[in-house]
């Protein structure tokens, strides 16, 4: 998600607002149940909700209609349920959003036992019942009603980093006097070019190589105020990250410092950002890369996973190889990122009669119909992002599902215990899948996902997950780093490496206005002095004519009157 | 009395369109303008505005924008539409049709394709951003300049300017003592038709100068965006308050010929 779509700001919220009452009016005359549900725009596979529908109404024998609205950013989503003329019974936004809201006392508590399918399949790294390690329980919520955390208003939907998306081959020729030149890389040939280019931006130099005069003109960043605040938070504070033996919760107190002094650094920073790239975008970048307009773009993983496709693919259904292949690569910098979730939340109702209705019991269902595997499955299918849903070490094939549809998208291997996997390179996406510590091994059939769930060519391959020397099961994914399959995990999920160096970002509160005005600070150009100088010039000039005028016009109607006066 | 009981019908859509889609929106910018967060009067915005350096910095960079592009527009498009409307052949219409077509088309997506075009010469925004958003906005503009002056120039008095010439004027003196004094009214029509609408463009400089330049409507919409209704409010108002003094200033020059193509458009 996290798209800004351009947009007509007012008439859409009182159009929308118009739709949603009458179809509040028309709940009574029938005797379906509308859930109204609003999401941002091309993120969920639509045939869920009619499947939804359908599995109702077998089983229950009561006809519940979605009504799917959807938004563009999450501030006109936040300006429509301000402005309450829209009631919805679960939105679905990006964390500091739900954070907001949360704050303002506009969301109700989310009743997870309700929600068996996200308890069970819910990645433990990012929302977690049973301590606070998850990264939705460090984002804190203080409201009337009391003190909580995120973990319990939100139930997540897709996450991702913000990282970098670029393309070597056209960096290294729109630049290549500048390479030849400089004394670091003149003397490699294209392929180690190629290679010192994507170890940089891995490496904790990667945002500080946005800065350089080197890839100038190449690079756009996020016209979004927070993701840039938060690439200026890794510059100013690089010798912070890289020196310091903090804690993780320290590190990340430090990624959503907000002081006055702190505002200023970043602003200084991106001012000086601005006058080496190519621009600022939030929705074109992802085109721009793969029709080569730019060469590197600041992205969010799930756009980067959509333009590495893209560049791969000639045709809308990623069908057809392009002749062309433009080689995208996604990385995080070794020195951190910033973690996005987008999460669901219910909006508090004011009558409490609301809490025990069918609309809330099937808008808490449709949550938990999202959240089982299969569907998880068909969302990421259609928008490749990637799911809070995971997998549990289980060999049960509904259970590992997610890893099987992992493994089945991405694994070179064959799956057999007597291959030699040493010719392959392995990313470790442990962290991110749940691991139960008293499991020995489970094996994952890639058959039921290839089979039941893509409706593709059926996958036999199984792969056996064991206990290794150190006692501990490891999710190892054998892959080409430099493969279109390789590319796309890399985007798709960071690396057991990356986890202790991606923060939470939370909502600016009170510093909000002042990081506004900072942006504006950096977005808006001075006018140079010699305009300024020549516009007083003109100012003066012109004032000084029409009031010279006047005096001498009035000097010579005097002097006609004394004159008069003398002829008398 | 029947016809005029019809005429108060007819009126009565009219009066509710304008009612709900002008009155009823500038009601809600005033009141968003001198009022705070919570709804309370207020003269933060005001007072904010006039001290923020930025704000006033945009402003006169798109005061700055505006003149330059109307005048440019008006240098340019005046020749063609004199040319069009003084010259006999019948695809004059068809040239103006020309000019105007690309009106028709999505503003949006016209706007995505010159970015397209000008990457394609070189002129991208990213290492010119000012060149490619000044292109941006003459062509998207001069539609509007060539209209009013066609319209106007169609109704030459021709008899004045050959008076002219055979009185002793050259050409040159033709032009400026009689041609353009007669086309005034349908420049001061284009002007305002490029003016305001230049100042308030909000995708021609994002899409064009690659988010590099901001224009008043850009932050206006940055305002709106990140919640600050109230300023972003204030800042519509000022830009309302141009326009009434745009149209006081030029009120004079189109009020002397009320049969002038200006009316016409």
């Amino acid at each position: 998600m996290k798209k800004n779509y351009r947009s007509l700001f007012l008439i859409p919220f009182l159009l929308s607002g118009l739709t949603a009452c009458s179809n509040n009016e028309t709940n009574n005359k029938e005797d379906t149940i509308y859930v109204h549900v609003l999401n941002a725009e091309d993120y969920m596979d639509m045939s869920l909700l009619d499947s939804f529908s359908e599995m109702i109404y077998e089983r229950d024998q009561k006809k519940v209609s979605i009504i799917y609205d959807t938004y563009d950013t999450n501030e006109t989503m936040y300006n429509s349920l301000k402005t309450g003329k829209t009631t919805y019974d679960l939105i679905c936004c990006s964390e500091y959003m739900v954070q907001r809201l949360a704050n303002e006392g506009l969301l109700h508590t989310l009743d997870f036992s309700k929600l068996p399918n996200y308890k069970k399949y819910t990645t433990k790294y990012l929302h977690s019942f049973d301590d606070n390690s998850g990264k939705l329980n460090l984002l804190g919520v203080n409201n009337n009603s009391g003190t909580y955390t995120l973990a319990d208003y939100a139930a997540g939907y897709m996450w991702g980093t913000l990282g970098i998306l670029f393309n070597p081959d056209y960096v290294l020729t729109n630049n290549e006097a500048k390479f030849n030149n400089n004394p670091e890389w003149k003397d490699l040939s294209y392929e180690e070019r190629k290679e010192k280019l994507i170890e940089t931006f891995s490496s904790s130099d990667g945002y500080s190589f946005l800065w350089d005069d080197l890839i100038a003109g190449t690079q756009s960043i996020k016209d979004s105020m927070r993701d840039t605040y938060a690439i200026g938070n890794f510059e100013v504070f690089k010798d912070y990250y890289l020196n310091t033996d903090d804690s993780y919760n320290k590190r990340n107190e430090k990624f959503n410092d907000s002081s006055d002094e702190t505002i200023e650094l970043i602003k200084n920073k991106l001012i000086e950002l601005k006058s080496n790239i190519f621009g600022f975008e939030v929705d074109s970048g992802k085109n721009d890369i793969v029709t080569q307009k730019i060469g590197v773009n600041v992205a969010w993983s799930g756009d980067a996973v959509n333009s590495i496709n893209r560049g791969y693919y000639a045709d809308d259904d990623w069908t057809i190889v392009r002749d062309d292949i433009v080689e995208l690569y996604y990385t995080i910098p070794e020195i951190g990122a910033n973690v996005w979730m987008d999460c669901f939340a219910t909006p508090l109702q004011n009558n409490e009669s609301y809490y025990s209705s069918d609309e809330y019991k099937y808008t808490l269902e449709f949550l938990d119909y999202l959240s089982s595997p299969d569907n998880a499955i068909a969302n990421v299918y259609y928008n490749g992002y990637t799911s809070f849903i995971t997998s549990n070490s289980s060999s049960d094939e509904i259970d590992n599902a997610m890893l099987a549809y992992m493994l089945y998208s991405y694994d070179f291997s064959d799956g057999d215990e007597d291959e030699d996997l040493s010719s392959y390179e392995t990313y470790d996406i442990t962290p991110f899948f749940n691991i139960d510590e008293n499991i020995d091994s489970f094996s994952v059939d890639l058959s039921y996902v290839s089979e039941a769930l893509l409706e593709e060519e059926v996958d036999d391959r199984v792969f056996t997950f064991s206990k290794d020397e150190n006692g501990e099961i490891k999710i190892l994914i054998h892959y080409d780093p430099s493969s279109f399959e390789g590319r796309l995990l890399t985007a798709q999920y960071p690396e057991r490496s990356d986890t202790n160096t991606l923060y939470v970002m939370n909502d600016y509160g009170i510093q909000n206005d002042k990081i506004v005005s900072m942006w504006e600070d950096v977005k808006v150009n001075p006018l140079p002095l010699w305009i300024v100088v020549s516009l007083l010039t003109f100012v003066i000039l012109v004032l000084g004519y029409l009031g010279s005028y006047k005096l001498i016009r009035m000097y010579k109607l005097k002097r006609r009157k004394r004159l008069r006066a003398l002829n008398k | 009395m029947k016809f005029s009981l019809q005429r108060k019908q007819l009126c009565i859509p009219y009066f509710i369109f304008l009612i709900l889609f002008v009155v009823i929106p500038i009601l809600f910018i005033l009141f968003y303008a001198f009022t705070d967060s919570a709804g309370n009067f207020s003269l933060y915005s005001l007072i904010a505005f006039f001290t923020s350096t930025n704000k006033i910095n945009v402003l006169i960079q798109s005061l700055l924008f505006s003149v330059i592009n109307t005048i440019i527009c008006l240098l340019v498009g005046y020749p063609i539409a004199y040319i069009l409307a003084s010259s006999k052949a019948k695809f004059n219409y068809v040239v103006v049709m020309l000019f105007v077509m690309p009106m028709w088309i999505n503003f949006v997506l016209r706007t995505g394709a010159t970015r397209d075009v000008l990457t394609w010469i070189g002129l991208n925004g990213g290492q010119h951003p000012y060149i490619a958003t000044f292109i941006g906005l003459f062509y998207n503009y001069l539609p509007f300049v060539i209209l009013p002056l066609y319209s106007t120039m169609l109704k030459l008095d021709k008899a004045q300017i050959e008076a002219a010439s055979d009185l002793g004027c050259n050409r040159f003196q033709v032009f400026t003592k009689s041609i353009f004094p007669q086309t005034i009214p349908g420049v001061v029509s284009a002007a305002q038709m490029v003016f305001m609408p230049t100042m308030s463009s909000y995708v021609i400089p994002e899409t064009l100068s690659e988010g590099k330049i901001i224009l008043f409507g850009n932050s206006i919409y940055l305002g709106f965006s990140n919640n600050q209704w109230n300023s972003a409010s204030f800042m519509a108002i000022i830009m309302l308050a141009i326009v009434c003094i745009s149209m006081l200033v030029t009120r004079n020059y189109t009020e002397k010929d009320q049969e002038g193509g200006s009316s016409r458009w």
